[in-house]
């Protein structure tokens, strides 16, 4: 490496590091304020170090007496594992009929299916509500997982990874005789390990921070989730800041830990693929 | 009509496939039961105490001992323990016993889930909402009329209630419980520096309340005398506290009445003009929030609804070194006095399967709920001694950090003379028109709209609004 | 259920088209049946309440078939027009910011600076944030009175403020969204530069490619698929902008920031007119549909498979 590329790393390094703390700023308000009692966070001129630090606002999370924060917390992630699981078998699985059998028709199926990306899901609320009374999901989990299994988005996003890898890779199996699901299983899903990743740790954030699904599907409070759960600390009128940006801070911290899971993943897709060429 | 129930008919037919051909998927979520935790249980000790009475009453006095009510009510429940009271209430009442269904609180322009679930035919038992939220409720036909309830229980609801009863179409939807009437509360410690006289409740005009911020804001030290919040019901108070209609006789819009101008402008004057108070832009960047007069310390006074005077008792939350004084809400010279007020209602769905039960349970509600000790001002009909002892007994002590009076408390929410009027409009588009004024009336505020051009455009949208509303 | 689902097969087919049809057929039915029951039918029965006179689904007994009555009033009002177009301005800022950008970034923090991960993680924050407490600080710093605007009213400038001024409220939700959505652009295409052979950059660069030429020739084209997915995605995303507008501005100032999937749910849930909210989201539904489709067919020209 050159002196001259050395500074130019060096600026980019800045530039992006002053980029990446104006996308981090929010979160330093957030979790200064949930230090702080509600009347101060709001207050100005603003501290960065609350004046009288509490962490009422967290533990009021978990020692209130009406809600079980806990419960909530527990239906979450095992909502969104479940989700998580299904969708990588089950969209991987989709996105390689898609992406690598040549079967008629294929193109005006996934044109439609594409399509329906677009359609506003605002319309399908009551429809949808009418169409889970009748399976008798409404009010379990599994209204928000199974249509969440659909999401047309992780198709789109799979297929276009699996296309990428080269066709050789699955001819030559072919030629030895694999069938498409052997295929599937041995050779196309271990390569496509990043964009796996990458549904996995999207689709854990979608489900984790979905509020409408578990607002209009769930009824029974102990089945309820932690996105509907926090909205429920802070009533309509007297609104409390700091028990808001705390649970803003507790809900948030999961998808932390998954980011920088999945983190590994991507940087290992280098390595792992190295089949290509 | 056919061709939704085949589309309901096919879904239920896909739901059949499902069940046979998804096996993994459409076992699991056929085991998952419905079953909740009736918050009656969790609130042990009331409930205990409440058993007790329950089995020395007899049959007859609880015709309802042990029927469960499914009660859906917004997120107020966690802020306090008002609902757990109410539920043990009911319980030793009645025999009922509530399960809570808690949804978060629904802002405007967001869909309200109870009303979808009741629309999608769920049974809830209790509903608690405002009277314009209950007329929304009552479009959709998912409310029961209570008229009939009441008859069969002999139970005379005008009487309770009179005026504060929620009606359509001269039936009754909804049972009144307690009213939050508006007030103005005052930082004594601002008037104790600036040397000015704490006001009095006799003649509390809004020229007298202008006077007043005026002579205690002081820029320098960034003090306000005012704070009024940016809402329809405040940019149409003078109209609202004039008598004006905001419906002509034939049911078109009544907003190029010369009042909702004058009104409009008045309010705007307070923060662009007289800057009396933060402006319309102060208020929606946030630096100015809703209620700065508890948070900052820097507000001398502020017209608000009445459920602030509960949060004054809250110094754990809102903690301050100042005194804080009440007046009842100003009114416009020349008129008699009155304030806003807004009711909070009880009702029952038309798919509950206990109708009788719930109207028992709603009963007990509206006429006891106040008692429970949480600055509540009852929506029935109370006797001056039965006003002045309530007042004496439950609310005094509520505020004795503040050293407010029983006469300061009745001057603002029991006083005969006053009248009460309702907060909001009611009536054909009362909802669409809310969201107009929202809309037009901050770019006034605003400064990005001519008063004119507001006025004009606020009339002509909330007729064609009308026009559509009463095409449905 | 494999039968139904397996396209119609004309007179010659060969024996191994045959099999490939079937092998299609049992990959992908398991995900229509379901996609039909959460997706296909509801959005069917959307479309059948845009021709009828739906208000309330509790009162049907009038229930009209209405024809195109819905569509006209779509067409015809003026409010409902204006939030088109602003669904089209909003656009308009979104896309081209979040694909250049996405892709800046990307390709910046794939090999170029130091402390990589702890940068990438940074820009991702946003996306995995709660949009409340989000919508707090930028109306804060956009305020009148914040720190920013002070500061640049004490050096002689007038700063709009830029979340209340008719003419910068809409360009500005758009930018906080391209903010708050970067990161998922970036980490996809993060994927996808990483699966670009190093090789292939290694040979352009010993026959003397600049670095441009490089980025335009050899790694531009090798993650086409992904600028092709996440142009659609992002396109399809600037639709649907309801949580991220109502939690900054609630389509305020006046109407500024009422785009349609605002004044979408407004309609329905505000005014209860099921039908007419159903028929404007057509109408969106088939403007982006349209986009699609004329992207689905120019992708042979640049999308490299």
């Amino acid at each position: 490496m050159t002196k001259k590329d050395n500074i130019i790393k060096w600026i980019l390094t800045i530039i992006m590091l002053l980029i990446g703390i104006c996308c981090i700023a929010p979160f330093i308000f957030m979790l200064s304020s949930s230090f702080k009692v509600s009347g101060d966070v709001m207050k100005f001129p603003w501290h960065l170090i609350p004046e009288s630090p509490t962490i009422k606002n967290f533990t009021s999370l978990f020692t209130n007496g009406i809600y079980n924060f806990q419960k909530w917390y527990m239906n979450t992630i095992v909502m969104t594992a479940l989700t998580i699981l299904i969708k990588i078998f089950f969209v991987s699985y989709t996105a390689y009929g898609f992406a690598k059998i040549n079967f008629k028709g294929k193109d005006v199926i996934f044109l439609v299916l594409l399509s329906a990306m677009m359609i506003p899901s605002d319309i399908m609320i009551l429809p949808r509500y009418i169409i889970f009374k009748n399976l008798h999901i409404l009010d379990s989990m599994w209204a928000l997982i199974l249509p969440s299994c659909v999401d047309v988005y992780f198709v789109f996003l799979l297929r276009q990874s699996f296309i990428s890898i080269p066709d050789s890779i699955s001819e030559a199996a072919k030629i030895d005789g694999c069938s498409h699901m052997q295929i599937y299983q041995r050779v196309i899903l271990p390569l496509a390990k990043p964009a796996v990743a990458t549904m996995a740790l999207f689709s854990f954030t979608w489900s984790w921070n979905d509020y409408t699904g578990p607002y209009l599907y769930i009824s029974t409070m102990d089945k309820q989730m932690l996105s509907v759960g926090i909205k429920l600390f802070s009533s309509g009128l007297t609104q409390d800041y700091g028990a808001q940006m705390a649970s803003a801070t507790i809900v948030l911290i999961p998808i932390m830990v998954a980011f920088l899971f999945c983190q590994r993943f991507f940087i290992e897709g280098v390595t792992s693929s190295g089949v290509k060429g | 009509m056919r061709k939704n129930h085949m589309k309901r008919g096919l879904a239920v037919s896909l739901a059949a496939l499902m069940a046979f051909g998804a096996v993994g998927c459409g076992s699991s979520a056929s085991t998952e039961t419905t079953g909740s935790t009736s918050a009656a249980n969790q609130e042990s000790g009331n409930a205990g105490t409440a058993e007790g009475t329950t089995a020395a009453g007899s049959e007859n006095e609880m015709p309802y001992a042990g029927v469960k009510l499914k009660w859906a009510t917004t997120d107020n429940a966690a802020t306090g323990s008002e609902h757990q009271e109410m539920v043990a209430m009911i319980k030793e009442k009645t025999g009922i016993e509530i399960e809570f269904s808690i949804t978060p609180t629904t802002k405007s322009g967001e869909m309200d889930k109870v009303l979808v679930s009741l629309m999608a035919g769920d049974d809830i038992d209790i509903i608690s909402r405002t009277p314009l939220q209950l007329e929304e409720f009552n479009n959709a036909g998912v409310l029961a009329s209570l008229d009939e309830l009441a008859q069969n229980a002999g139970y005379d609801m005008e009487a309770m209630y009179g005026s504060n009863l929620t009606k359509f179409d001269g039936q009754t939807y909804g049972m009144p419980a307690y009213r939050d009437i508006w007030l103005t509360y005052y930082n004594k410690k601002i008037f104790d520096d600036a040397g000015v006289e704490y006001p009095s409740a006799e003649g509390w005009t809004w020229e007298k309340y202008v006077e007043t911020a005026q002579k205690l804001t002081d820029a320098s030290k960034n003090i306000y005398g005012s704070f009024i919040g940016d809402d329809p019901a405040t940019m149409y108070v003078l109209a609202s506290q004039s008598g004006v209609s905001a419906y002509k006789e034939d049911g078109t819009a009544n907003f190029d009445d010369p009042i909702f101008r004058e009104s409009m402008e008045w309010f705007g004057s307070l923060g662009n003009e007289l800057k009396i108070q933060p402006s319309s832009l102060d208020q929606a960047s946030g630096t100015h929030p809703y209620n700065e007069f508890l948070v900052n310390g820097n507000i001398a006074m502020w017209v608000q609804g009445g459920w602030v005077a509960s949060t004054l008792a809250d110094q754990e939350k809102y903690p301050r070194d100042w005194q804080a004084g009440i007046l009842p809400m100003p009114y416009p010279e020349g008129q008699e006095p009155s304030s806003l007020s807004i009711n909070s209602c009880y009702a029952i769905p038309s798919t509950s399967k206990n109708k009788e039960a719930a109207f028992e349970a709603i009963r007990v509600l509206c006429e006891n709920q106040y008692l429970l000790g949480h600055g509540r001002v009852p929506s029935k009909n109370l006797t001056e001694d039965e006003a002045k002892s309530y007042v004496e007994e439950q609310l005094v002590p509520i505020f004795t950090h503040d050293g407010i009076t029983a006469e300061d408390l009745m001057k603002g929410w029991f006083d005969a003379d006053r009248n009460y009027v309702s907060e909001k409009i009611m009536g054909t588009a009362d909802t669409v028109i809310g969201q107009i004024f929202t809309e037009e009336g901050t770019l006034y505020l605003q400064g990005q709209k001519s008063l004119d051009d507001t006025m004009a455009s606020i009339q002509k949208r909330a007729n064609e609004a009308i026009k559509e509303a009463s095409e449905q | 259920m494999k039968q139904q689902n397996t396209p119609k097969r004309k007179g010659k087919t060969s024996l191994a088209q045959k099999k490939e049809n079937r092998a299609g057929a049992l990959f992908i039915a398991p995900y229509l049946i379901f996609f039909t029951v959460f997706t296909g039918i509801p959005f069917l029965m959307a479309i059948a309440m845009a021709f009828g006179n739906v208000t309330y689904i509790t009162k049907l007994d009038n229930l009209k078939f209405v024809g195109l009555k819905n569509f006209i009033t779509v067409f015809t009002n003026e409010e409902i027009l204006a939030s088109l177009g602003r669904t089209f301005l909003y656009s308009l800022v979104y896309v081209p910011l979040i694909m250049v950008l996405g892709f800046a970034f990307a390709f910046i923090l794939n090999k170029d600076v130091f402390c990589k991960n702890g940068i990438r993680s940074m820009i991702f924050m946003p996306y995995v944030s709660n949009m409340v407490a989000i919508a707090i600080v930028f109306k804060v710093l956009l305020g009148n009175g914040s720190p920013i605007i002070q500061g640049l009213q004490n050096m002689g400038f007038e700063p709009p403020l830029l979340l209340q001024s008719l003419k910068w409220a809409l360009p500005t939700t758009a930018a906080i969204a391209v903010w708050k959505s970067l990161g998922l652009n970036m980490v996809v295409y993060l994927g996808a530069l990483q699966d670009v052979p190093s090789e292939l950059v290694e040979a352009a660069q010993i026959d003397g490619a600049t670095k441009w030429q490089r980025i335009r020739h050899v790694i531009i084209p090798m993650v086409s698929p992904t600028t092709f997915f996440l142009l659609i995605s992002s396109i399809t995303g600037s639709f649907q902008n309801f949580t991220i507008i109502q939690a900054l501005t609630e389509g305020g100032p006046g109407q500024a920031t009422t785009v349609m999937s605002i004044n979408i749910v407004r309609t329905a849930f505000t005014k209860y007119q099921t039908s007419v909210a159903s028929a404007m989201a057509l109408v969106m539904f088939a403007v982006v549909m349209i986009v699609t489709l004329i992207q689905w067919r120019g992708q042979k020209k640049w999308v490299n498979y």
